[in-house]
């Protein structure tokens, strides 16, 4: 094709369209942004890492019992009390990292979901210990996505879950370093077009940053360090995927650990003792985003995102993929 | 706990208005050529740019935030073409342009053959042709290889020659 009928394709394009004003109406885009937003966080079952990423737990039961795991339970409480008051976070981490392994094959995970607007959805995710994800809107329909093999199939959501899992494993016991970029970089599908990494609570700066706030009136002190950004919301995802193991729940709260930014405060939720880790805006892109854990087991209890308007509880039950296929869960 | 005072765009926010007007002019532009019709190219980038609010740190995160969004605005063409398919939109050149000129006459011809290309062989004509991106930069935003695009571009402008070949144009 001769190079002059591209220009005077080009040319008579760019003819077409003429010089048409257009100016986007931010508000209603924005409006209509949050909406989709919420109905994605409230029926898919892989969040993924945008603006949140919600967890909690509350219960571990194993199959057809009532009692708490063994194998997930706390440290005994003489264990945990010696340095508990100064470090509470790296004393779980402790825990955790020679903590066994769980029974079952699966873990099952209730989302309960309260948006600011009143909107409660409830769904369940069954992630499975090689890496499948069940999804299904009530809890009845779960049996029959097993026995059909309907996993949540593919996709950059699925391999970037995967990956922040595996970052999360071996941030247990790994160069926190390392393991910070794979938790960072876990959705990201080509590697040697990574974007530059920053160190923990690191706030951009230089002439481009700061032209940049010239322009958008943004405040430097909640100036965003866009690595802490990711870190916190894929760790959340490996959280939410790797709920039932105690290796991805260290290797979780080491990386969260690590952050300035990341305020621990103990506490108590229904008279169980609890860590609450806050995510201030410099993570979150606006508002608190907090992550209550529990304090002696680090299952997470409740995700409350202020940046995203939506409260979520937790239940999560080790499971069997074979009881639930035969609906004994 | 602080909380950011009411009205007060996060920098998140912040961000996507930085990128909503940088892009903004060349989705319309590229939309109105994908669809053929301006009020419809409006709803289209709203919505796309709604999307991509709604997935803003993964729109950040992508190797290429403007292809990202660029393929968001494609694929929501085509949902609106298959939605469209039994309805013609008539390409709406302006009028008052050049009344009825060749000139006009002969842009609406352009349009309407660009229109009867599949949705592929049109977006790659738009990217690289309106937008002037690379062969790489419109397989990013297609999700597709750069051969691909090569192909596509080859078998649309052979479509298109002969409106462009009237030396009118």
């Amino acid at each position: 094709m001769p190079h002059d009928t591209e220009a005077r394709l080009s040319a008579t394009l760019q003819g077409i369209v003429g010089d048409r004003p257009y100016a986007p109406d931010l508000e209603q885009i924005e409006s209509r942004g949050r909406k989709l937003r919420h109905r994605r966080l409230a029926w898919r079952a892989t969040a993924g890492t945008g603006f949140a990423a919600a967890v909690a737990a509350v219960a571990v039961l194993t199959t057809g019992t009532q009692a708490p795991s063994p194998n997930l339970a706390a440290p005994n409480s003489a264990a945990t009390s010696a340095t508990a008051e100064n470090a509470p976070l790296m004393h779980l981490v402790g825990y955790l990292t020679t903590a066994p392994q769980p029974e079952g094959d699966a873990t099952l995970v209730l989302r309960d979901q309260v948006y600011t607007d009143g909107l409660k959805v409830d769904v369940w995710d069954l992630f499975a210990d090689n890496g499948d994800l069940y999804f299904a809107k009530t809890r009845g329909a779960l049996p029959a996505r097993v026995q059909g093999k309907h996993a949540e199939g593919g996709g950059d959501d699925e391999a970037g879950r995967k990956k922040a899992v595996a970052a999360a494993e071996y941030a247990a016991k790994g160069d926190l370093n390392e393991a910070r970029k794979r938790m960072a970089l876990a959705y990201v599908k080509d590697p040697k077009t990574a974007p530059t990494l920053s160190a923990p609570g690191v706030k951009p700066s230089g002439p481009a940053i700061d032209k940049k706030l010239k322009i958008t009136g943004g405040d430097p002190a909640n100036s965003g360090n866009l690595t802490d950004n990711w870190v916190w919301g894929n760790s959340l995802d490996a959280l939410k995927a790797g709920a039932g193991s105690p290796t991805v729940r260290a290797g979780v709260l080491r990386l969260l650990g690590q952050m300035p930014d990341v305020r621990v405060e103990r506490g108590t939720v229904d008279g169980q003792a609890v860590l609450t880790l806050a995510a201030g805006p410099a993570i979150s892109g606006g508002g608190i985003d907090s992550l209550i854990i529990n304090a002696e087991t680090g299952l997470p209890i409740k995700y409350v995102g202020e940046s995203v308007g939506v409260t979520v509880n937790y239940t999560v039950t080790r499971v069997t993929l074979a009881d639930v296929a035969n609906g004994r869960f | 706990m602080k909380h950011r005072p009411a009205g007060t765009a996060s920098d998140a926010e912040q961000d996507f208005r930085v990128f909503v007007q940088g892009i903004a002019a060349s989705l319309h532009r590229t939309a109105y050529l994908l669809c053929g019709d301006w009020y419809l190219a409006d709803d289209l980038v709203q919505e796309t740019l709604a999307k991509a609010y709604s997935n803003w740190r993964r729109v950040q995160r992508a190797n290429s935030p403007s292809a990202y969004v660029r393929r968001i605005l494609i694929n929501e063409s085509r949902r609106g073409w298959r939605r469209n398919r039994n309805t013609t939109v008539q390409p709406d050149i302006d009028s008052t342009v050049a009344d009825m000129s060749d000139e006009v006459v002969n842009r609406a011809e352009l349009l309407q053959a660009l229109q009867s290309l599949p949705a592929r062989q049109r977006a790659t004509v738009v990217l690289r042709f309106l937008e002037g991106l690379s062969e790489r930069e419109t397989a990013a935003a297609l999700g597709c290889g750069e051969g691909t695009v090569k192909s596509q571009t080859s078998r649309a402008l052979i479509k298109l020659k002969s409106v462009l070949n009237r030396g009118d144009i």
